[in-house]
């Protein structure tokens, strides 16, 4: 299959995911309103080493919209997205190193092993959901509250990232 | 001019950044609050319909579940009335003379509905073609449901009391007292009582119910138990309620319809005005 054709599978299985699934997680009491991963932005993480901060910019944007017309709060997952796709160029330069950040490979566990692929997914996925909780409570009172979600929600997003990449992601 | 060619090219990233994230915050603002609900009603009306599917789906899997609630709340209805017909007396006929119908209820199934946001909301089966008009009360057998904001044709939008910007009146049952009803956004099986004076002797275990200040719902449908309190800032007590309903199960409803609801709002504002 070719490569286009096959990343916007990917990312339409993973709004798919995201839409019937995630945002529809049954959990017991206080958790549900602390726990709701974004998963679908893993395939902003995915994207390869090399892609320009335009191209980023514009499949975050696409991306976000996406989600946000399915969830009808039009805007938050949105900015959000924007957001982290503006930053990810900066976490990568820190996170990889020089010589591997010039391949066209996309960014996986397999290329860039476990602790540093949880490292930066945990940095882009903490960055999304500070934006997305924030925008959405849109106050800084009860700041705590904001925070713990962010928290606990950046964990499970990445954990559950981590599972889908190994089960879905063939080792080259 | 080339030196601001040269510029835009340079941070075309930050601009373009600057762009999309002012059209996102943009969105955002635009459709704050109740108005998001309005925009997108081809989407949306695509929406409820993959929704409504989805939930005659689910509702076959709990069909044994909710049969036995809808048997229960039959029963319960059959006891008051039977106990109605026994008790009447003539101060009772004459005061339903005097008030008249106060409320009508419509049966509605929910097809869409959030927990887990801090502003959710509920989609139901029933428009404007049933006579469902924004600021109408949603109550289900075991409490108070939402308000409705936005209807279109065959579906009405509803603020679900989990949402921070939902208050209506409410009061303890044994003391009468009022207080405002509202969700702190925590836990979708528990409600706040706030405002109530401090003096208001409380207990945990007490029944909280509406209390028919707001028009919307009539009086005494009970919303829940209180499981704790304490005093904040001075003079109020916060009370923290158990929800009698679980918002997770909720797949039927009724929308209540309060016949003097204009009356009584525009005599509302007839008397305000004049003094501001």
């Amino acid at each position: 299959m070719n490569k286009p054709l096959n990343s916007t599978l990917a990312a339409a299985a993973l709004v798919a995911m995201q839409i019937l699934l995630f945002n529809n997680l049954q959990l017991r009491g206080v958790l549900d309103s602390f726990v709701a991963p974004s998963i679908y932005i893993l395939y902003l993480i995915m994207l390869p080493v090399n892609a320009s901060r335009v191209s980023l910019l514009a499949a975050s944007f696409l991306l976000g919209l996406t989600v946000d017309l399915f969830s009808g709060h039009l805007g938050v997952h949105t900015a959000a997205c924007v957001l982290a796709g503006f930053v990810r160029p900066s976490v990568t330069t820190l996170l990889i190193s020089h010589e591997e950040s010039n391949k066209n490979v996309r960014i996986s566990i397999y290329s860039l092993g476990l602790f540093y692929f949880f490292l930066y997914a945990f940095t882009i996925a903490l960055i999304f959901h500070l934006t997305l909780f924030f925008l959405e409570a849109f106050s800084f009172y009860e700041l705590h509250i904001t925070l713990l979600r962010t928290l606990l929600s950046s964990i499970a997003a990445v954990v559950i990232m981590i599972l889908i990449e190994v089960f879905f992601e063939r080792k080259k | 001019m080339g030196n601001l060619l040269r510029f835009i090219l340079r941070f075309r990233g930050f601009i373009l950044f600057l762009v999309l994230e002012g059209v996102a915050l943009a969105m955002l603002l635009q459709n704050a609050d109740y108005q998001r609900t309005q925009v997108f009603s081809a989407l949306q009306a695509v929406q409820s319909y993959c929704y409504s599917m989805g939930s005659d789906v689910s509702g076959y899997f709990s069909l044994r579940k909710d049969n036995e609630g809808l048997l229960r709340e039959n029963a319960k209805l059959r006891n008051a009335l039977d106990h109605y017909q026994n008790q009447r007396t003539a101060t009772d006929i004459q005061t339903e003379q005097l008030n008249g119908k106060l409320f009508t209820f419509l049966p509605a199934k929910v097809v869409n509905n959030t927990t887990n946001k801090q502003h959710n909301l509920l989609m139901l089966n029933v428009g404007e073609e049933q006579g469902i008009t924004s600021e109408m009360g949603v109550i289900a057998d075991n409490g108070v449901v939402g308000i409705v904001i936005n209807t279109s044709e065959h579906y009405a939008i509803v603020m679900s009391l989990l949402n921070r910007d939902f208050r209506i009146s409410a009061r303890l049952k044994r003391s009468g007292h009022l207080g405002t009803l509202m969700w702190d956004g925590l836990n979708y099986q528990e409600a706040i009582l706030s405002e109530v004076p401090q003096h208001v002797p409380v207990m945990v275990g007490d029944t909280v119910e509406t209390s028919g200040h707001s028009a919307m719902f009539p009086e005494g449908i009970t919303v829940g138990t209180v499981i704790y309190y304490k005093t904040k800032k001075g003079n109020f007590h916060e009370i923290r309620l158990k929800l009698n309903g679980d918002f997770k199960k909720l797949r039927f409803v009724n929308v209540v319809k309060s016949i003097h609801y204009d009356e009584q709002k525009n005599l509302e504002k007839q008397t305000i005005t004049p003094t501001q």
